[in-house]
């Protein structure tokens, strides 16, 4: 397993988009990353590297998984890098420190992804990996965040993607 | 409180953060999430910190 070939976010973003996205996020070369694989039938990325968790000790990266291989179980909706679109926001963006990719992942350890009726009605204590675990989204009271959302049409089984912002209080 | 110090926020599980999420993909769409029954939430987020 190859972190930049058979990793989601490699996927999303590229090798090479992925490279980017990891040396912003944890601050080293990404070819010093020498993630370890887990062995479950779900194979996430860890960074085991003490040098490799100590560049950003607020990631608090030990234990929480970088990425996670592709795999054919489960939705996942790819994402894009998302700037600004102006000058100004591209630098601001470029000096803004980010967290680690939050994944949602059903204890059974098999895919990736949670029903929205269950999120939403039901809750996912019971089903959701670290489901009582904080959430690696900073500390800010507020925040803003832009994700795709893919809508699936049963028609043709067309995915199209949208993005949707939304604002948070936390 | 002095003026360096900043306020400490509430932290939040990630079972809410799915939650408001979820929750927030559904006023997007502006559909119920009992008609999403079968549709799963992205799984990939990245936050930034501000």
């Amino acid at each position: 397993m190859d972190l930049f070939i058979d990793g989601n976010i490699s996927q999303m973003f590229s090798p090479e988009g992925a490279a980017r996205f990891f040396a912003r996020l944890i601050g080293v070369d990404p070819r010093s990353l020498r993630p370890t694989v887990s062995q479950e039938r779900l194979h996430a990325f860890f960074i085991t590297s003490s040098a490799v968790q100590s560049a950003r000790p607020y990631l608090a990266i030990n234990g929480r998984p970088l990425d996670y291989a592709i795999t054919q179980a489960g939705t996942v909706v790819p994402q894009r890098m998302w700037t600004l679109g102006i000058p100004s926001g591209a630098q601001h963006f470029a000096d803004t420190s980010l967290n680690m990719p939050v994944f949602f992942v059903h204890n059974h350890g098999t895919t990736l992804g949670l029903p929205l009726l269950r999120a939403v009605v039901n809750g996912s204590r019971a089903t959701l990996v670290g489901a009582g675990d904080t959430a690696p989204i900073g500390n800010g009271s507020t925040m803003y965040i832009r994700i795709n959302v893919g809508i699936l049409t049963f028609k043709d089984s067309r995915v199209s993607l949208r993005d949707c912002v939304l604002k948070g209080f936390f | 409180m002095t003026k360096d110090q900043t306020p400490a926020h509430n932290t939040i599980t990630v079972e809410k953060f799915a939650k408001r999420v979820a929750a927030a993909v559904c006023r997007f769409l502006d559909v119920s999430p009992a008609v999403l029954e079968s549709t799963a939430v992205t799984v990939v987020l990245t936050v930034p910190t501000f």
